[in-house]
């Protein structure tokens, strides 16, 4: 790993101590501090989604995407195991895959055809021996020497994962056994990739992390459900962050009546709330039970770059992509279950509605990040935000009004990046 | 019908679902639909390759009326206006039931800092009706290039 200058400056970082978590706003405006998360976390011991198995299914399918801001591939090869590379030719830079995705036998840098297989091996240099014996590549050019930098890819139960540090952890292990049997819930079955959709927004990746720990703003920022007098108080909740480290996170909610809420938000005075407003076509909210414990809501984050979203009947995997330090791209991978009737999967469609970039209970969230993102832009230093709501101890992961996971997330956040007391 | 003034009707059913959204009249964009009609954004990467997960997905007038309710009462998102540049307008079918209608859009965005960006390129695909007045919707299929949604997506395109 290269240190520049501005990097090791960052060793002395200052994290104030007090009362609850002040996070430096610094952390979400300094270039310098991006650059070293891009080495010490995406490209440090750390996994990240890449795709559903079955967007990459068949031999010589493959995705472009990003670890971070690195191009990587991941491909299904003839074989059908799968792999990854970084997407940078070995000659000069460029990149070798300039589609989404497709199906390809061998892949071919267009600027000079530099030719890789399915496994990111150089398998082709034009004009290698020269023409009419002049020029050419130096005798002791060795192809096999100058192959794509490999990704490590690994699955679990129908998610590719990649990374690009050998010290990472197999991918269970790495998922961990307090975070593992919520994937296996949401993946006990073979699913079926149904389609992207893409957001982007000016402001921290963090602060779209902290948006997913944070179970607290979401009857106060998302007024969907209280203003049509569909919310229901009656829940089961769960906040959960990964004791080894606060990285990874889960929040579910489960209905336990039908009770309405909307007085309870009435007597709390909050502004927004409308009486008496109905949907004309409730069809939007039609669902069917499909877990044991039918959750209406699990938000499961897999430290840095993945969200497991399940809401009533829309399941999705997001991808976290920063891509400076005031902007990430948010990709939503929706999916169903491969033997889903068409009732079903209509289902799954129509409720695309709720969340994703036009959603009626998500679409607030970039727009808040971006919110903060321009409130701090011109903080002075040193100065940080102030997180304290909820008792993790008290409360035992079962408050909803809580930031305990956030707290967490940034001292396994301080760890990594080297801040740790 | 003769050809033209078939144009012109649609033309005119066009120039009133624009004025809708951009002169800040959403509440009658809805009425410009039949009553089972379908109003569907699909990002065209999702669109070529088959894949059905929609962005916006209203299959009803009450759906439509529902998200104009939404966006009004209860979503937060800044203050924006839309204007709309329609071309290309084909008429790719037509028979005694319906007239399918294809034709490019762009849509710029202008926030309340006063800045002015263009927000949203695609296509429409329109299954028109005749009702003896005028031509309504029975499907607009919206088919968005910009697969990147700038922070997020509130007023229909």
């Amino acid at each position: 790993m290269q240190h520049s200058a501005a990097d090791s400056a960052l060793n002395d970082f200052h994290w104030p101590r007090g009362q609850g978590t002040c996070v430096p706003y610094a952390v979400f405006t300094d270039q310098a501090i991006f650059e070293r998360e891009q080495a010490r976390i995406y490209q440090g011991p750390t996994w990240h989604f890449l795709a559903l198995a079955d967007e990459i299914a068949q031999p010589g399918a493959f995705k472009s995407t990003f670890i971070g801001t690195t191009p990587v591939v991941v491909t299904r090869t003839r074989d059908g195991e799968l792999a990854g590379w970084v997407n940078r030719c070995a000659h000069r830079g460029a990149l070798v895959c300039r589609e989404p995705r497709g199906n390809a036998r061998m892949h071919r840098c267009v600027y000079h055809q530099w030719t890789y297989d399915q496994r990111g091996q150089l398998r082709g240099v034009p004009f290698q021996k020269g023409l009419n014996e002049k020029a050419g590549m130096p005798a002791d050019f060795n192809v096999a020497e100058h192959n794509l930098p490999p990704v490590r890819v690994e699955t679990c139960h129908g998610l590719v994962f990649g990374s690009l540090s050998d010290a990472t952890p197999d991918l269970r292990s790495y998922i961990g056994p307090q975070m593992l049997p919520w994937v296996e819930r949401i993946f006990h079955k073979p699913v079926e990739y149904l389609g992207c959709t893409r957001q982007y927004a000016k402001s921290n990746w963090k602060l779209y992390y902290e948006n997913v720990k944070d179970p607290y703003h979401a009857s106060l920022l998302h007024l969907f459900h209280t203003t049509f007098n569909i919310y229901r108080s009656n829940m089961l909740g769960r906040s959960i962050a990964d004791s080894r480290h606060g990285l990874h996170s889960l929040i579910t909610s489960t209905p336990l009546d039908d009770t309405e809420t909307a007085g309870a938000y009435k007597k709390e005075g909050i502004s927004t709330y409308e009486e008496g407003l109905k949907l004309a076509d409730p069809s939007l909210l039609a669902t069917r039970p499909e877990f044991a414990e039918q959750t209406s809501n699990n938000i499961h984050t897999l430290f840095p770059s993945t969200v497991i979203q399940q809401i009533h009947n829309t399941l999705a995997v997001r991808q976290v992509l920063p891509k400076s330090a005031a902007e990430f791209e948010l990709v939503f991978h929706f999916f169903g279950y491969a033997d889903d009737d068409d009732e079903l999967r209509a289902m799954r469609l129509k409720q695309a509605n709720l969340a994703g970039p036009a959603g009626y209970i998500s679409m607030e969230d970039t727009a808040a990040t971006e919110l903060v993102q321009r409130g701090i832009s011109s903080a002075e230093h040193g100065s940080g935000s102030y997180i304290a709501m909820g008792d993790e101890i008290q409360d035992q992961g079962s408050s909803l009004i809580s930031e305990h996971m956030i707290r967490s997330f940034w001292d396994g956040y301080r760890e990594l990046m080297g801040w740790a007391d | 019908m003769d050809e033209q003034t078939l144009y012109f009707r649609i033309e005119r059913l066009f120039a009133r679902y624009c004025a809708c959204i951009d002169e800040d009249e959403l509440d009658q964009w809805p009425d410009l639909f039949t009553e089972d009609g379908c109003y569907q954004m699909v990002a065209r990467e999702n669109y070529t390759h088959g894949y059905p997960i929609p962005l916006v997905l209203l299959d009803s007038r009450g759906m439509m009326q529902d998200r104009v309710h939404s966006l009004k009462n209860a979503n937060i998102f800044a203050a924006h206006r839309y204007r709309h540049a329609q071309s290309g307008v084909r008429i790719t079918a037509r028979d005694d039931d319906e007239i399918s209608v294809s034709s490019s859009y762009i849509v710029v965005q202008t926030l309340d800092d006063g800045v002015t960006e263009l927000y949203q390129a695609g296509s429409y695909y329109d299954r028109l009706v005749d009702n003896g007045d005028t031509l309504m919707f029975r499907e607009r299929l919206v088919i968005y290039d910009t697969s990147r949604v700038q922070t997020l997506l509130a007023t229909p395109v």
